[in-house]
Formats: C-alpha cells, structure tokens, sequence
C-alpha cells in the first residue's frame, strides 16, 4: 500500500475509534465515558470563530463546542477603514455567521466576565455557569484609557476610535462626511503593539482620499506615538506622496491628555493639537475579561502563551489566542493571524484531548491595506515553531511586502477584497 | 493504535475520548495554514485561486516554481520559500484527499 494511502487510511481509523470510542474502551480498562468532551471557547471574532468551526470539523463533530459572545452579528475590521472614508457601505462588512451553528457550534450570546479554572467553569455576566474540558480564549482588545487624561471622562462622539468594528466605524464615517469645509481631522495612532499594525496609515490614506475629493481644502494630521510608521513604511509614504493631498505626519508624537469641550489632544513634547474631528486609537491591552481570567500578569498589558499549543503560561488548561496574546517575534496582531492561531488552538487542544503531543505550529500572515479604492498594498510572512527558543518566529527568507510599482497595486486590491470574502468564510461559513 | 491506548488523559475527567485522527505528515494542519487566503478544503472566492482542483504534482511545481521566481506572483513568490517540499508535498496529498476520507 503507497505511503499516501496508508496516511490516510491511518486517519480514517483514527477518526473511526473517536466516534465509536465505547468500544475501544474496554481495551484500555477505564469506566465508561459520561460526556463527550465539551470546549467553551470566548469570543467569536476571527480568532475564536475559527477555532471553533475547526474543532468542530477536525473532531468529526465528536467535541461539544460552545461559543460565547454578546455580539448579535459578526461586523469585520478588515475593510472597515473603506467605510470610514465612504469608499464601502456599511452593510458590505457586517459578515452572515450562521454558517457556524451549521458546523454544529452551540452559540451563547452573552458575555463572559470570569474564568474558575479551578472549577473549569466559565462565568457569564448573568451568573449562570459552563463547564467546560479545555477552554479557549479569543477575547481581543480593550482600551487602556486611562493612559491619556481625560479621556475616560470624555464623551464617545469627541474622540471616536473606529478600532473595533461596529457603531464606532459608523459614528467615525458619519463624522468625516460631515466635517466642515476646510476643516481638520486628526488620526492619534498609539505605541506599538496594537491591532492591525499597518491600519492606521491605511486609515490616513483612505480618509485624505475622502478630503481630496469632498473637501480639499481640509487639513489630515496623524500623530504617531511611534518614532516611524510601524508597517509598510516606504510603501506608505510613496502612496502619500503620490496622492497630492498633503498628509501632516508627526512621528513621536504620543498624546497623553484630551479636551473634550474644545476636540484638543496634547502630546507629550506639550504640543496642543485641535481637529474638527479627532480619531483617537487609545494605547491597548489584552480585554478586560483577559485579566479578569488572570491570562495577564501584573505589570502586564497582554497574555503570555506557550505557543506548542497557544497555552497560557499562568492558567492551566486556558489556550489563549489572537490580538490578546503576547505576541511571538516579528508576530502582527492580525485578523489573518487570529485566524491561524485559532486553528493551531482547534489541532492543540484536539492533541491535548487524545493525550497526544501538540502539532508544532506553522503560520502565515498577509495584511492588505488599500491606498485608496482601487489600489492596495500588502505584507506577508510565514512563521514556523522553533522547539530550541520555544516559540514561533518568521522563516528567515520568506515573506515580504508588495512591489514598489503602482501598477501591481492594482491587481492587489484585486486580491485584498478576494482575500476578505475569503477568509470571512473560512472563519463564519 | 497509539491514539487508542493513550487515553487517559481525557477519560480520568469522565470525558469520552477523541482521537487525534491526524495523520503523521500533518497535512491537514498545513493545509489549512493556506484556507485564510484558498478557501476551506481549497475552495476560495474569486479571484483568490482555489486549491481543491488541483492535481497534487502540479500543486508542487508550482511552488517550486514560485520559489524561484520563475512564475509571475503578487505574493505567492513570498509565502513560497517558507514552506519546504516535504511540507508542500503533505499538503498537496492532504487537498487530493476526498473530504470523507481525511
């Protein structure tokens, strides 16, 4: 028998003693089973959602998966900055998952406040309780308002920060069209690391292309906490140059308090900045229910993990993966990326559940940023687990971002709205 | 049968066991490492290219091919040289494998 069909012949087997494991079992001399084993995984967006629909399929339907989330609808980050500059209507992010519940992935729609690890028991903000066998947490972001005076007090519409997609994206849309003539919108992009490491420069773009064509006499000025863009640098600067439509860019320009009354943000040089609309992305940590679940140390801001099997390093049998993470080197905190980790948290806790060494995970990663409606620019890499460091880091070689010729832009906004409908279905369908 | 002897991590919780059901080359692990931009099982949205109908051979060749640098690429060329043959090779048998069967 070839090599190729005795693999495969060898999963089948494999996949048959999980669905008829009763009679297996008195082989092995243990009790008989009580319940078929039961993952909860927190958070369903890129991150979580794939996890649970590759657990559900890697499983044959034999893991008893529970989703939970508070959101009624799935509305995506990846385009959302097309909404924002009035390039995309609303509607064209807001992704149908039901295709989840037709892999037979069991939805609870409410939010999680805390982890029992102790109990393994998740518990909801109502109260009620879910056991669980291994636990995935796919929480995201939150805000570190705190880290800007003034902010935590300040009304949502002075500083909206379009950086989860949903009302945020709306309200921020709704702002920009409606600025004054010859007004000034102010983007403020916290310290590295955040989410969507090249989505702020993207934002800048899409917004002047907004001003260039609806209101040209209005100033954009992007204040970056970092001491350079942090992605895609040169190709970001050329595609500013080439709009026509000046971008007032100042590196190292961290904001550290907000006026609410008077829309002014102050640097920490003591610079005072006014903008008719002001797009303030605050610093960012792992989510509140993160910390509440102890994956965050102290001093911390995101979740440690042993990236074998997406384990947290502080709460046995807790996997934590996505934007939440601490990540890996050269590792962006990526849609694209959540959604690899979630399936290398489906195979790990998949292993973990047949007493088997977790696959040594492989990633790739591609973030597209459009320039404007027709065109984009990209960044790709591949990342590998290294057993001697104990981490995932890039394959030296491979990766890269998107040639310098405009003309290849073209075919790549191409493939970024390609790339969008697909791994939309690959993580909801 | 390792899977099957190997239990008793899931079962001292009262837990019904589940097999890895992975086979040794981790075709399926790698594979789905190309379904964010190819589709689950290959199927992608146009014009992402889909992988499913492809004859595993030619899978190969042409990331041997744009690996190179011999066939024209926006990106392919990139997330090439982070794979080796014997990975390609996994996931080239894993996508030609009916879906029933893997």
């Amino acid at each position: 028998m070839p090599a190729t069909s005795l693999a495969a012949r060898r999963g089948f087997l494999r996949r048959a003693a999980a669905l008829g494991a009763a009679s297996a079992l008195p082989a092995c001399a243990v009790p008989a089973p009580r319940h078929a084993p039961r993952v909860v995984v927190i958070g369903a967006g890129f991150g979580g959602a794939t996890a649970a629909k590759y657990l559900r399929l890697w499983s044959g339907g034999a893991i008893d998966v529970v989703l939970v989330d508070p959101a009624a609808r799935f509305v995506s980050c990846p385009l959302s900055n097309l909404v924002v500059g009035g390039q995309l209507p609303f509607d064209d992010i807001v992704v149908p998952d039901a295709g989840l519940e037709a892999h037979g992935v069991r939805r609870v729609r409410a939010a999680a406040a805390a982890v029992d690890a102790d109990r393994r028991e998740v518990v909801l903000a109502g109260g009620e309780r879910l056991r669980y066998d291994r636990l995935v947490v796919a929480p995201g972001i939150d805000f570190r308002r705190d880290a800007v005076d003034g902010l935590a007090a300040a009304p949502e519409e002075a500083f909206p920060h379009a950086w989860k997609a949903g009302p945020q994206t709306a309200l921020l849309a709704r702002q920009l069209a409606a600025m004054p003539d010859g007004g000034t919108f102010v983007i403020a992009i916290p310290p590295a690391p955040y989410r969507c490491p090249p989505g702020p420069y993207e934002r800048a773009c899409l917004v002047a292309d907004a001003l260039r064509r609806r209101n040209p006499r209005a100033t954009l000025i992007v204040l970056d906490s970092n001491p350079d863009l942090v992605s895609k640098g040169a190709l970001f600067r050329r595609a500013w140059a080439d709009h026509g439509k000046r971008i007032d860019y100042r590196p190292q320009s961290r904001v550290v308090a907000c006026d609410a009354r008077t829309r002014t943000l102050v640097t920490e040089m003591g610079e005072r900045v006014r903008g008719d609309v002001v797009n303030l992305i605050p610093p960012q940590r792992a989510a509140d229910l993160a910390v509440a679940a102890g994956l965050v140390p102290a001093q911390g801001t995101w979740c440690p993990v042993d990236w074998l099997a997406l384990e947290s390093t502080l709460v046995p049998g807790v996997h934590v993966l996505g934007d939440a993470t601490l990540s890996a080197p050269g590792m962006p905190k990526s849609g694209h990326m959540a959604n690899q980790h979630g399936k290398a948290a489906a195979a790990a806790v998949i292993a973990r559940l047949a007493g088997e060494a977790p696959p040594p995970p492989v990633m790739v990663n591609t973030c597209y940023s459009f320039v404007d409606a027709a065109h984009a620019i990209r960044v790709s890499s591949v990342h590998r687990y290294d057993a001697a460091s104990r981490t995932v880091a890039p394959v030296a070689g491979a990766g890269g971002v998107s040639a310098a010729e405009t003309s290849q832009w073209a075919l790549e906004a191409g493939y970024a709205r390609g790339w969008a409908r697909t791994i939309w279905a690959d993580t909801l369908a | 049968m390792r899977s099957m002897m190997c239990l008793t991590a899931g079962l001292l919780s009262g837990v019904v066991a589940i097999a890895g059901g992975v086979p040794d080359d981790r075709g399926r692990e790698l594979a789905a490492t190309c379904a964010t931009c190819h589709g689950t099982s290959g199927t992608a949205q146009p014009p992402m290219p889909s992988l499913a109908a492809l004859p595993p051979d030619l899978l190969a060749e042409r990331m041997r091919e744009f690996r190179e640098g011999r066939r024209p690429a926006t990106v392919m060329h990139q997330i090439a040289r982070g794979f080796d043959d014997a990975q390609v090779a996994a996931i080239a048998r894993h996508l030609a494998t009916p879906p029933a069967r893997r």
